[in-house]
């Protein structure tokens, strides 16, 4: 069995009377997409800003290629290869897609010139070169999340977390994302884990998937295995909104 | 090749990073300043100050641009730089009888200006360490602070900056040609510096710091690092002023000063390198105008009206000044759509 790289033991973060995040451990492993789902409110999003360090646990540690990352900040986790993506994608926009993802580079490679050719090669891999001199705020909501993405990838990660890549896109766009998504995973040694709503994008990315319900991780496994698991269809599908996502 | 202004369209294949704003901005100065001392000789003077105005709001760019954080507190630097300056190049014999308690230190005038900028750069270093942790509206009004406290100590320490009399007999003489060289190096240095992956990173945090964060980006120490290049800047045109006026009190560096270097950026545009040199200049015109006005008319005040009344009308109708994030440069025919 390889080595995680990304994990998470124990967490728990508490918001005035609410857990929000209950007692939840996590490992990616290099070269896996791990699939984090479940209902509104779960507490997913809480648990990637935990892991990312944007917010702090009441308990529980955060360990990136097995050394405790727990105390750090969120920007000494992004240099030592802990990257996240955002549900708004955050471009920077008066930057030009170009220099999103220099900025995204530089930290890593050091030279200016380096973190360029870097970001040129990536603009190339995602298909979205005749951008690289357009401002961020020009770009489409679908292409903005694809700039974000290689943005994140543009730091050269080992692990990366990717909050709601497909929510808000049409099918083309959140097809197109997909493919992407999964050419990062195979060609580039990283450990995915991807919040989503869209079941379609989850069942066919992710290689396992964890299903979060009200703080609490009630199921991991295979996506057949999470597709037919009756506490995950009571949760997540509820007794009578029947099958929306599915 | 024309000088053209170029703004960053989609799909536009031209580098808004474009090596020429540089040279572009300088041939600017030199032409507006060469008419203006040919045709209008009585207005040299003005020209010269013109151009301390553009090595100060251009040093103020380069912190206020960069970072998103409106700087009310540079002319504390400015002040720091006429000071050194002053101090280090007042004739001995002067001195001796003007300032007996003033430190014997003498400089030849570049290397005083110099001196001006690092001394700047040292303060802005140390008080930075404080003052960059803070966010948005904090960190200006924490600048304001600045400049309340350089202003009493320049006030009070009599013996070393002449007190609230002020300091004269600084070794006159800036011409139009080293106050244009200066103009031309302190945009090199801020160009260079915004060019810089320090710079593209505070900018980035300024665009969104959630998201530069997120990619390794440490906020405040890009924030002040920024800091203290612009205070290096803002230093030299403090000894830039003083060799211009050869005399100045505590007083030439405080509110009326902030009020109109900050409507010189906000006019210009406080997002572009050109926008600080064009704010300089055309809020000149305006005052320089308006002073021919209340001369002719007897009312006084109206400078700072028309000035204040530009200001407004910026915020109101075109908040990120004449240029927005746009950039002189040189460029072919077409090459810049």
């Amino acid at each position: 069995m390889t080595e995680d790289i990304l994990s998470a033991t124990g967490l728990v973060r508490r918001f005035a009377g609410v857990t929000a995040v209950d007692d939840v451990d996590l490992s990616v492993r290099t070269g896996e997409i791990l699939g984090l789902i479940g209902p509104n409110g779960a507490g997913k999003t809480t648990l990637v800003n935990l892991v990312t360090g944007f917010d702090r646990p009441d308990t529980g540690r955060v360990f990136l290629d097995g050394h405790d990352i727990t105390r750090l900040s969120a920007a000494q986790r992004s240099r030592r290869g802990l990257v996240r993506t955002f549900q708004g994608a955050r471009i920077f926009g008066r930057l030009t897609v170009r220099e999103n993802l220099v900025v995204s580079a530089l930290p890593r490679l050091g030279s200016r010139r380096r973190a360029e050719s870097r970001a040129d090669e990536l603009l190339e891999y995602g298909e979205v070169t005749a951008l690289r001199m357009t401002p961020g705020e020009r770009l489409s909501a679908g292409t903005q999340r694809i700039v974000g993405l290689l943005r994140a990838v543009a730091a050269q990660p080992s692990a990366l977390l990717i909050d709601e890549p497909a929510a808000g896109l049409n099918e083309v766009e959140s097809d197109q994302l997909s493919r992407l998504l999964s050419a990062i995973s195979e060609n580039m040694e990283i450990g995915m884990m991807i919040i989503e709503h869209d079941m379609k994008v989850i069942m066919s990315l992710c290689h396992r998937v964890q299903v979060l319900n009200h703080g609490r991780t009630i199921a991991v496994g295979s996506p057949d295995e999470i597709r037919r698991d009756p506490a995950v269809l009571t949760a997540y599908l509820g007794s009578s909104s029947g099958n929306a996502h599915a | 090749m024309t000088a053209v202004i170029k703004r960053a369209r989609p799909s536009v294949a031209a580098d808004p990073a474009h090596w020429s704003t540089v040279p572009a901005l300088a041939l600017l100065l030199t032409l507006v300043c060469g008419v203006v001392t040919l045709a209008l000789p009585q207005y040299a003077a003005v020209t010269v100050l013109a151009l301390v105005g553009v090595v100060f709001v251009v040093g103020m760019q380069s912190f206020a641009g960069n970072s998103g954080i409106f700087s009310f507190g540079h002319v504390a630097f400015m002040a720091i730089g006429a000071y050194t300056t002053a101090i280090t190049t007042i004739p001995e014999a002067t001195k001796k009888i003007l300032f007996p308690g003033m430190p014997e230190i003498a400089l030849p005038a570049p290397l005083a200006l110099v001196a001006g900028g690092l001394l700047a750069a040292l303060v802005a270093a140390l008080v930075g360490i404080p003052l960059m942790r803070l966010n948005g509206l904090a960190a200006s009004l924490g600048t304001f602070a600045l400049l309340n406290i350089v202003y009493n100590l320049a006030n009070n320490l009599d013996a070393i900056t002449g007190g609230s009399t002020g300091v004269s007999s600084v070794a006159q003489g800036l011409s139009l040609t080293h106050a244009l060289a200066w103009s031309a190096v302190a945009l090199l240095i801020v160009w260079t510096y915004q060019q810089s992956g320090h710079g593209l990173a505070l900018r980035a945090a300024r665009e969104d710091d959630v998201a530069a964060q997120s990619l390794g980006v440490a906020i405040a120490r890009e924030r002040h690092i920024s800091f203290v290049v612009s205070a290096f800047v803002c230093g030299l045109s403090g000894g830039m002023y003083a060799q211009a006026s050869g005399s100045f009190s505590p007083s030439s560096f405080f509110l009326v000063a902030t009020f109109g270097f900050v409507t010189m950026l906000v006019v210009g545009g406080r997002l572009s390198l050109t926008g600080a040199v064009l704010g300089v200049l055309s809020i000149t015109l305006l005052r320089e105008g308006l002073k021919v006005v209340e001369q002719a008319t007897q009312y006084t005040g109206a400078v700072e009206i028309g000035m204040s009344a530009a200001m407004l009308l910026t915020l109101l109708l075109r908040p990120l000044g004449l240029m927005g994030t746009a950039e002189l440069v040189f460029a072919r025919r077409g090459e810049s759509r």
